[in-house]
């Protein structure tokens, strides 16, 4: 491969990622972070247990890092299509009960849900 | 006793002023309309819904780009973040990660640098309510242009973040990119905030590194700053809450605090994620783009001359002085119109029409918000009252009036009023004035003889008025001087 080709590759995608570890596991603090990042409360049983259970998931797709891919172009999109773009044009949106209609709840013409702060 | 020092970066949002949102047509103007009448299936993040880009938001990025002196990318793609939050209802905001449209930037202010990191597009999201036991959401901004700066993490004091959102609002209203009223959530800055042990970090490819087995300790993002002047107030209260805590033993965790202004603290808002956490991933829905530099340029010619630019001409080439510059810059209506009514005199004259014009016309302004201003008679007038101000044939006051006139009543013949207000510069005419205030006005005679030269002021005073403002200022001191000194 070209330094050039190269160059415009690695100017097209991510970083590579690692797979994981062989010993890996997840700890409790680790699932306690996941979880608040997620919005989860999860009881102490269940901290006991998900650690061992993800880890097993996580590992099941660390499979894909078997797969040879040295001769597979990196890319980002399925297709070669670029530059798509709109013209800045207002049209027109949803009315307010169109918008709402498939909501559980709503009020004064919001979208109502339970409480997330 | 270890010392701290404090180590700032800023995240910088602000809207562009487009007239749909980013990846589909409702209408971006969602201040104060009806909750939920601006969606669609893709802002409502429906399976299904394709978004499209905003052409006009690329080229509102470059724009801004390129006046806050970034590189413009040639490729660049979006991605999506993942978090979990109502206000966002597809379950990732379109961002871009790693393919910024703008990066490599700076701003200068005064003596100092400050560097940009990166400059990327991505959507707002949806406003929320939260009241007792439930809280409402109103999608009308979900899906909004929303671009994001970012500086290095260079900022060493409140006062130079403070100072460099001031400059950057400036900026981007200049170029027009975005109106940038924080009061309506159009601009939000977000410092980084950190303090680390003194001589135990450095810098590595623009990031804080830790020296030997030092650890660095976690960074604070501070949100909900609702006005520039709190920039200031909240790092400086953050700098001393976090050497508190490790003054006292305490350990700091990174998290997401809240400005409240009322109190002047930050309050904890949630852990903050890092970035792997927000699984990145390209967006599919969104064909990356290529910006040829055809484009770059044809967007670099649409670039207004930038105050700063202006304000060194105006200073180093024209000798108005800085002060006056600053005064005209800073608001930028005014400044256009000035540099629209000025653009045909020549240097020397326009420190007089900058005089004119901060104090006459910009009052006229001020009391008349509305008026539409005739820039190309008043183009005419400023020309024809620099001319006449730069032979002596007026003087100052007069000036003022005849433009005040022509303000008030644009079908003013300005050019008979110059003829008629011709100022006296007859010496003699002046000088048998003057013996005659002298002889009236003991008093302010005495004073100037006794050394009081200030009183001269009252002296003048008196012969303008006897000659209804038409005499030659600078020959009257002249003249008096050299009658009571003789």
């Amino acid at each position: 491969m070209g330094k050039n080709q190269k160059k415009q590759l690695s100017n097209n995608c991510h970083g590579k990622n690692e797979p994981i570890q062989g010993d890996f596991h997840f700890t409790p603090a680790e699932i306690r972070k996941i979880a608040e990042i997620s919005m989860l409360n999860l009881t102490e049983s269940e901290l006991e247990e998900i650690p061992d259970k993800l880890t097993t998931v996580v590992k099941y797709a660390d499979v894909l890092y078997k797969i040879d891919v040295k001769d597979v172009k990196p890319t980002c999109h399925a297709t070669s299509i670029e530059n798509v773009t709109a013209e800045d044009i207002v049209e027109p949106s949803l009315t307010q009960e169109e918008a709402l209609k498939n909501a559980k709840a709503s009020k004064n013409g919001y979208f109502k849900i339970k409480r997330v702060m | 006793m270890k010392k701290y020092d404090l180590i700032v970066g800023l995240e910088i949002h602000f809207e562009p002023r487009t007239n749909s949102k980013m990846f589909c047509r409702c209408s971006a103007d969602f201040w104060e309309k009806e909750p939920n009448t601006q969606t669609c299936p893709v802002c409502l993040g429906m399976p299904g819904a394709l978004p499209v880009l905003n052409g006009k938001a690329v080229e509102l990025a470059i724009k801004v780009g390129l006046a806050l002196n970034c590189q413009i990318a040639e490729y660049t793609k979006f991605d999506r973040k993942h978090y979990f939050y109502p206000d966002l209802p597809k379950g990732y905001q379109i961002s871009q990660y790693d393919k910024p449209i703008c990066y490599d930037g700076h701003l200068v202010i005064g003596p100092k640098t400050f560097r940009i990191q990166r400059i990327h597009m991505e959507e707002d999201v949806a406003k929320m309510i939260h009241e007792n036991d439930y809280s409402l959401i109103d999608f009308n901004k979900s899906g909004v242009p929303l671009f994001e700066l970012v500086t290095y993490p260079e900022f060493r004091n409140g006062q130079d973040a403070y100072d460099f959102a001031r400059r950057l609002r400036h900026i981007i209203r200049e170029v027009g990119v975005s109106k940038a009223d924080m009061e309506k959530g159009q601009m939000r800055c977000e410092p980084n905030i950190s303090v680390q042990e003194h001589g135990r970090y450095g810098y590595k490819d623009g990031k804080i590194w830790p020296i030997g087995d030092y650890k660095l300790n976690p960074k604070v993002e501070v949100k909900n700053i609702a006005s520039i002047s709190f920039i200031k107030k909240a790092i400086e209260y953050e700098y001393s809450r976090q050497v508190d805590i490790l003054k006292n033993g305490g350990k700091l965790i990174q998290e997401t605090r809240s400005w409240n202004n009322e109190k002047g603290i930050t309050e904890h808002q949630r852990a903050k994620e890092s970035a792997e956490d927000y699984r990145y991933l390209p967006d599919p829905d969104i064909p990356p783009l290529r910006i040829s530099r055809e484009l770059v340029a044809k967007i670099r010619s649409t670039l207004p001359i930038l105050s700063d630019q202006r304000k060194k001409f105006y200073v180093e080439e024209c000798g108005v002085r800085e002060s006056t510059a600053n005064a005209i810059l800073e608001d930028i209506k005014f400044a256009k119109q000035f540099l629209k009514i000025t653009e045909n005199l020549k240097a020397s004259s326009v420190n007089i029409a900058a005089n004119l014009a901060l104090g006459t016309l910009k009052e006229y302004i001020n009391e008349n918000p509305n008026v539409k201003l005739d820039t190309t008679l008043l183009k005419s007038v400023f020309l024809a009252l620099t001319d006449a101000l730069n032979t002596e044939q007026i003087n100052f006051n007069t000036a003022r009036e005849i433009l005040k006139a022509t303000l008030k009543n644009p079908k003013t013949n300005f050019e008979q009023l110059i003829k008629t207000s011709t100022q006296t510069s007859n010496s003699s005419e002046l000088e048998n004035l003057i013996n005659k205030v002298i002889a009236e006005n003991p008093k302010p005679v005495a004073d100037y003889k006794s050394g009081k030269t200030a009183a001269i002021g009252a002296i003048i005073g008196k012969i303008m008025q006897k000659t209804k403002g038409k005499a030659n200022a600078r020959l009257v001191q002249e003249l008096i001087v050299k009658i009571l000194e003789s």
